[in-house]
């Protein structure tokens, strides 16, 4: 049974047209129930969003009742944007575009269909916008580009359907936010138009559909469920597994083995740096020369298009990809998927799956690849939660500050706007829904001149306000804002150029590296980028210059942003209880088994109330792990708290590092008991001191800078680094502190750090709920379960006089050394006078 | 509020005579009771509002005033000599407030002399400003200067580069301002709020100070000797 509908109530069919009928039969395809409700749906003017599984024809459902609404109408000349087509990844809309223009062109339908992203070229952009394809695929900042130009009304006049896909990836994040304010605006814009919503995994379909629709006008929800769950497995391998980190390496024979085995595959992995690496290992033992590929973001544009295109003809046999391919996109014959490492949440791990096998009635097969024994426990919670059904929570916020003050610009931009229809408009966005005047008044004035309470002697400002409204202050102030737009703050980063030789002087730019990365090697110095071994010349004109390394020297990988993915707190409470619990070991691998039995010999395993925390000294530091599964925020909070209070009590901390599931703290002296250290009046008592001078709270002011457009990544003309706004926006933050603590954008950045680095709402919680059940083991050494948190190595934050302790750790040697030096001068002195 | 732990200092021996290295980011020459500071660039935060169009908090002229007025009192100093770039760009003068102005000529009186090195941002000083103007002072053994000079026998004291230094250890590593100190010359830190640092193993430092001997990192209150690797 596949079409199992709930809510069907009201939502009846609508009329297919006779044309589309047939179509779908020549495709040997019967038009599912829910794609005529869509069209229903359409024809009633309803909201709704569509809860479908992967492989059953969801987009189609999307586009369906566009395609019979214009191949009734009189489109060509002169006819406008009918329907909008939102996808996160840009790799998604030139997909849906091939797949789209099938139909159209099997059934001669007169419509035009167009892409428009940050990879579409300027001509096609100058076309788009003198005459609009009657369907526009785009991704949020070029549609709020689109938006920010005057002539933004007359385009969107005639618009009738916005599809927003994907939507459980909007929906809990500042891009979400950014999206939520286009679709207020386009309702502002075209009243009579509706929007669709398109997700295979949602936890809380209510709550998506308040998102989807206008504030107080929730979505209409049509969900599908499909019957074949997916068959899930974990690797039988006979290596042994290693106690940390996430290296594949121990497992590249069988899942090269299992590779050769499928017909085609996708390996996922959750960094770029991790597809380089086991790119290289699978490559190495590819005795059979099997055609493997690579995808990640990094990756530059020609190349990401040629992998995407092998996949869909179907010439690779396996891909090593990041999150990158892992949503919509239909790769035809892919039947096998492997997750390598943690899968880090259900709905992620199930939107990977729902990769391979994309018909809906058969089971997606897919082998998890756990690269420690914390994350076989996770794959394990995971495989449990997918047959039971569940999902992640999303965790659904307040619409973000910063993103409203570059919604503002973008609405100046547009042309002069009332600050009473701007809030209102505002407001008609679910996430900011209970924006207050007040604070809207705050952040016009940030947009205007910065708003500050001392007021500087000078004449700028971004708004000019006239009796008629706000409007941008120049055609320079505007261009500058659109070359700004978006929610993505991105670390500097150099293009790679790749030259056949040494010697050669033609190059190709085969992608992008992190700036950072670059500042660690050292001309000569081999690492690995798309898939091949470089060997690095030197940086000129903002490019790193590179050429292939013939010698297999082992090579450095290259560090990405945004490697680490948060853990769903789902799957954090689940690891607990069944490592808590031995009955339900038996799903283990006997390897992880052994080791949970080690730690309940060596130490004692965590219980399901309360918290272990262990203690022990390292290589001459005491070490305290604390295992609260709690999440990184959780821990990452507790970690300043604690550390703070542990210099006051003398102990001299010197690291902390966190994962998803413990904290550990290095500290000189040893620590004999914890319950001061997390008694709760460390919230109390430290707090308030240290919110003002948290790095956390920094880090969240850098990039709400960015953001509310106090600091750009891009300037017109010169390419600014990442590097000087980084700067910049720490001093920004210092010089602010001092002279107007009371900013709008201190209070944002504070209240972000604290949601979106630190729960400290949680922290509380689970501190209140810790007391008086806190174990502490003082141990010999480190125990099988602290390990895989210890080997979090360079990954260490560093406690206030650690940084004093580097310096004078360097200058004392060094003082030696000179001291020597002067003695060396003063016997050569006496040897010459002698 | 907490008072700030007092700010540390380092006595330098060079071939021209002692020099004090302040952990605040200025030099003190003892002999002849001179307070050095470099690269102030004042007026910078209303440079970038108003020619990089962005709403910027412009309190760093205010700010760079404020700290340099506190170290002088703590020195009262004979002069202050201000080692160019002290003010960001040409048109600097026409958006100092009168204020500010003020602040700057009162740090200058019968007992202290102001001297403003020019430098390749401020060729020319805002004349609401008091003080000479000069391109370089000879001071004993030291020459000050804005730019690197050669100065075979003696010092050569400058700005320019705005240095900073990156300390590594097992542990983690530490950045910072620091002083870039050779046998025949010193380079200040940069003072001003809001201005940004030169790495000393950066190609285009190596490049002015090819004979570096040591850094003198600054880091919160403390100063630390390190020797260059």
């Amino acid at each position: 049974m596949l079409d199992t509908v709930t809510q069907t109530k009201r939502l009846s069919a609508g009329k297919v047209p006779g044309e589309f009928e047939r179509w779908f039969e020549r495709q040997g395809w019967a038009i599912r129930d829910y794609q005529r409700q869509m069209v229903g749906a359409f024809a009633r003017r309803e909201d709704t969003l569509l809860i479908a599984p992967t492989g059953g024809g969801k987009t189609l459902a999307g586009f369906l009742p566009s395609l019979i609404d214009l191949s009734q109408k009189q489109t060509g000349a002169g006819a406008k944007l009918h329907t909008l087509y939102i996808s996160p990844l840009r790799a998604l809309t030139n997909d849906i575009e091939r797949n789209l223009n099938r139909p159209v062109a099997e059934m001669g339908l007169p419509i035009t269909i167009g892409v428009r992203t940050g990879d579409t070229k300027s001509y096609q952009r100058t076309k788009q916008r003198k005459t609009p394809p009657n369907i526009l695929l785009t991704t949020p900042e070029s549609l709020m580009l689109l938006l920010s130009y005057p002539d933004a009304a007359d385009y969107f006049a005639d618009l009738q359907t916005v599809i927003v896909d994907e939507l459980h990836s909007f929906a809990t994040n500042k891009r979400g936010d950014f999206t939520s304010l286009a679709l207020a605006r386009l309702k502002t814009l075209a009243p009579g138009h509706i929007r669709f919503g398109l997700s295979a995994t949602i936890a809380d379909a209510q709550a998506a559909a308040k998102w989807l629709g206008p504030t107080d006008a929730p979505a209409k929800i049509i969900e599908v469920r499909g019957d074949a769950s997916p068959k899930l497995s974990i690797m039988q391998t006979e290596a042994r597994y290693p106690l940390g980190g996430h290296n594949p390496r121990f497992a590249v024979k069988d899942i090269y083995a299992a590779i050769k085995k499928a017909k085609s595959s996708i390996v996922f992995v959750n960094t770029r740096a991790q597809t380089e690496l086991l790119f290289q290992q699978l490559w190495q033992i590819n005795d059979d020369n099997l055609s493997i590929g690579l995808y990640h973001g990094s990756l530059s544009r020609e190349r990401r298009q040629k992998t995407e295109s092998l996949i869909a003809q179907g010439k690779l046999r396996a891909v090593v990809s990041t999150s990158a391919l892992e949503m919509g996109i239909d790769w035809g014959d892919v039947d096998f998927i492997l997750q390598v490492g943690a899968p880090k949440g259900v709905s992620r791990l199930l939107q990977r799956i729902g990769r391979s096998n994309h018909r809906m009635d058969e089971p997606s097969e897919a082998v998890l690849v756990p690269c420690n024994p914390l994350e076989a426990v996770e794959c394990a919670v995971a495989m449990d939660a997918i047959d039971a059904g569940q999902r992640d929570g999303e965790d659904y916020t307040e619409g973000a500050m910063d993103v409203a003050v570059q919604y503002i610009v973008n609405r100046a931009c547009a042309g002069k706007f009332k600050k009473r229809e701007t809030l209102s408009e505002i407001r008609s966005a679910w996430p900011y829904r209970n924006l207050s005047k007040s604070d809207f008044d705050l952040l016009v004035g940030f947009a205007q001149d910065g708003g500050y309470a001392l007021k500087a002697y000078d004449r700028f400002s971004r708004l000019k306000s006239t009796s008629r409204g706000y409007e941008i202050s120049s055609p320079q102030q505007a261009r500058r804002h659109r070359m700004n737009i978006g929610t993505i703050v991105e670390y500097a980063k150099l293009r790679v150029r790749r030259f056949p030789n040494m010697k050669s002087k033609r190059f190709r730019n085969i992608g992008e590296i992190e700036e950072r990365f670059v500042m660690g090697i050292a001309p000569g110095d081999s690492f690995v980028f798309g898939g091949e071994v470089l060997r690095y010349h030197g940086i000129r004109d903002m490019a790193l210059e590179a050429s292939p390394m013939p010698k297999k020297t082992p090579p450095k990988v290259p560090a990405f942003a945004g490697g680490v993915m948060p853990l769903s707190t789902f799957l954090a409470g689940g690891v607990r209880r069944l490592i808590s619990q031995p009955a339900g070991w038996s799903r283990l691998p006997a390897q992880i088994q052994d080791w949970l039995a080690l730690q309940a010999q060596f130490s004692q395993l965590p219980k399901s109330e309360g918290v272990l925390a262990e203690g022990f000294f390292d290589r001459g530091v005491h070490v305290i792990v604390i295992h609260s599964f709690e999440g990184r925020k959780v821990n990452m909070a507790l970690g300043l708290l604690m550390t703070r209070r542990m210099e006051m009590r003398g102990l001299k901390p010197l690291t902390y590092s966190i994962t998803d599931y413990a904290l550990t703290i290095t500290s000189i002296e040893p620590v004999n008991q914890v319950a001061d250290l997390m008694s709760e009046d460390i919230l109390s008592d430290e707090y308030e001191r240290w919110v003002s001078e948290a790095p956390m709270v920094k880090r969240s002011f850098r990039k709400i800078a960015t953001i509310a457009g106090l600091t750009e990544q891009r300037l017109p003309g010169a390419k600014r680094t990442m590097k000087q706004v980084t700067f910049s926006t720490d001093l920004i933050y210092d010089v602010l502190l001092k002279y107007d603590p009371d900013h709008i954008l201190l209070r944002i950045a504070r209240e972000e750090a604290e949601r979106d680095l630190l729960d400290i709402p949680r922290l509380r919680r689970w501190l209140s709920d810790v007391q008086g059940e806190i174990t502490y083991k003082i141990l010999p050494h480190a125990s099988p379960l602290s390990i895989p948190s210890m080997m979090q190595l360079g990954k260490e934050t560093l406690v206030g006089e650690a940084k004093m302790a580097i310096l004078e750790g360097a200058a004392h040697e060094d003082m030696a050394d000179m001291r020597l030096e002067t003695v060396r001068d003063f016997v050569n002195e006496n040897a010459t006078k002698g | 509020m907490r008072t700030p732990p007092k700010a540390e200092k380092l006595a330098l021996k060079t071939r021209a005579g002692e020099i004090i290295l302040d952990s605040r980011k200025v030099a003190f020459l003892p002999e002849c009771q001179t307070l050095l500071v470099a690269d102030m660039h004042f007026e910078k935060g209303s440079y970038l509002r108003e020619f990089g169009r962005s709403v910027l908090p412009a309190f760093d002229t205010q700010d760079t005033i404020e700290r340099l007025r506190v170290i002088a009192d703590d020195y009262r100093p004979k002069r202050i000599i201000a080692l160019g770039d002290s003010f960001h760009d040409m048109r600097a003068d026409e958006r100092l407030s009168p204020q500010a102005a003020a602040q700057l000529n009162a740090l200058s009186g019968d007992a202290c002399e102001f001297i403003w090195v020019l430098g390749n941002h401020d060729p020319d000083i805002p004349s609401a400003v008091t003080g000479g103007r000069e391109d370089h002072v000879q001071a004993g053994g030291f020459l000050l200067t804005h730019h690197p000079y050669e100065c075979p026998d003696g010092v050569n004291i400058c700005g320019h580069y705005h240095p900073k230094a990156k300390i590594s250890s097992r542990l983690g590593s530490v950045s910072a301002p620091c002083f870039a100190v050779s046998e025949a010359g010193i380079i200040l830190p940069s003072f001003g709020t809001f201005t940004g640092g030169l790495y000393v193993s950066d190609p285009a430092f190596t490049d002015a100070m090819p004979n570096i001997q040591s850094v003198v990192v600054a880091y919160k209150h403390r100063i630390f000797q390190i020797k260059a690797r």
